[in-house]
């Protein structure tokens, strides 16, 4: 084994430790080497633009609880990649923002909301995420409604977005109907039929 | 599977909670009251309530209705070979004005889904020509949380488009509200078509 390799077992060593203990203070059970969320979450760790601080363990029990969730056509890797990328780009927002000494106990929780929201949002339901106040709410920078972070960017809009016009192209290719103008002809035929069959009903 | 996302969604909503709840950082409870405060203004509505829309016993002005409204979707649509210049996009603007503007005959809870099927297509013009205020005017009352939509996929299609106007006037809340209660409609309407 040649000396990188060594240093990196070793860092792959510690690293397995810190989540072992993580995982012990979460009371969750210890996870086996192959566990995808384990491994999910160690390459967002390993990820130099993401927080030094990111909590390993909290991120794999979310993604473990998001491969749980009974999913549709929808729940594909490639939405669940994009949830992952937004959380992604928050860190980074999040890591020009924040000063040092308040990152942990700021961020963390912010990160949380944010990646439990859109695992929400991903099983079909809506969570009620902490959103930035709108501009005309904004007061002068020292006072204490000013300091409501920010928690949901532009980005994760972009996220919803796309996961519903997604949603939207998913229920078209399963129900097959027309959209449109022809929708509302073939509304129209189809009403036509029923009165002509209700007037030719007797009484 | 109820089981298991209703235990998802009430732990999100618990932990979305937390966000609000868990910052040991802060300071006095007038600045946490203030911090919440702002929180919550901006907080969205993610409320649906949804109704289904029974065919109603079909009558001659109901029809009559119908195709109006057909007439109308058929004017808006741009022909093939016809430019997409301001003069036309106003012209399909005014059509579908005047299709919103026609009287809804009695009994026919269809019309609701119609309208909203115009209303979704105006608001789309009206974002592609640079106002989106207008059409979160349009759109937004239409839509309201405090009222029930219909299931439908007119109802979805018009959630998205008041998503996007949202986003455009800075409506963060508005907008994220709007598509989650899309994403939870159109869920909805999957699992019944399965």
């Amino acid at each position: 084994m040649s000396g990188p390799d060594r240093e990196r077992g070793k860092a792959d060593a510690a690293e397995a430790e810190r989540i072992a203990q993580e995982l012990a203070a979460l009371g969750e059970e210890p996870l086996a080497e192959d566990d995808e969320a384990l491994a999910f979450a160690q390459s967002l760790a390993a990820d130099p633009a993401a927080r030094p601080d990111i909590d390993i363990a909290t991120v794999q029990t979310l993604a473990g609880w998001a491969d749980a969730v009974p999913s549709d056509e929808s729940l594909s890797e490639l939405a669940q990649a994009r949830v992952w990328r937004t959380i992604e780009l928050r860190t980074k927002s999040a890591e020009g923002s924040t000063t040092p000494a308040r990152s942990r106990s700021r961020t963390r929780p912010v990160l949380l909301g944010a990646v439990v929201a859109l695992v929400a949002v991903a099983a079909g339901f809506v969570l009620v995420p902490v959103l930035s106040p709108p501009p005309t709410s904004q007061t002068s920078p020292t006072s204490p409604v000013a300091k409501a972070e920010p928690a949901v960017t532009a980005e994760e809009l972009d996220v919803l977005s796309t996961q519903a016009r997604a949603g939207l192209a998913a229920l078209d290719r399963l129900s097959g109907e027309p959209r449109g103008t022809a929708r509302v002809e073939a509304l129209a035929t189809d009403y036509a039929r029923r009165l002509e069959a209700h007037e030719g009903t007797p009484g | 599977m109820s089981s298991n996302c209703t235990y998802v969604a009430t732990l999100a909503a618990l932990l979305g909670l937390a966000v609000v709840g868990c910052d040991d950082n802060a300071g006095s409870q007038a600045e946490v009251a203030g911090v919440v405060e702002a929180e919550e203004a901006s907080t969205p509505d993610a409320r649906l309530q949804t109704h289904e829309i029974v065919p109603s016993t079909p009558t001659a002005d109901g029809l009559a209705y119908i195709r109006a409204v057909a007439a109308i979707h058929a004017e808006a649509d741009a022909p093939a070979d016809a430019p997409a210049d301001a003069e036309g996009s106003a012209q399909r603007v005014a059509a579908l004005q005047r299709g919103l503007a026609l009287p809804v005959p009695e009994g026919l809870p269809e019309a609701e889904i119609l309208r909203l099927g115009l209303a979704t297509r105006l608001a789309s013009a009206w974002i592609e020509g640079g106002e989106a205020q207008r059409a979160q005017d349009l759109l937004a009352p239409m839509l309201a949380p405090s009222r029930s939509v219909p299931l439908d996929r007119s109802s979805a299609e018009a959630l998205v488009l008041l998503g996007d106007a949202a986003t455009r006037t800075g409506d963060d809340a508005l907008a994220a509200g709007s598509y989650g209660r899309s994403i939870r409609m159109m869920s909805i309407l999957r699992q019944e078509l399965e």
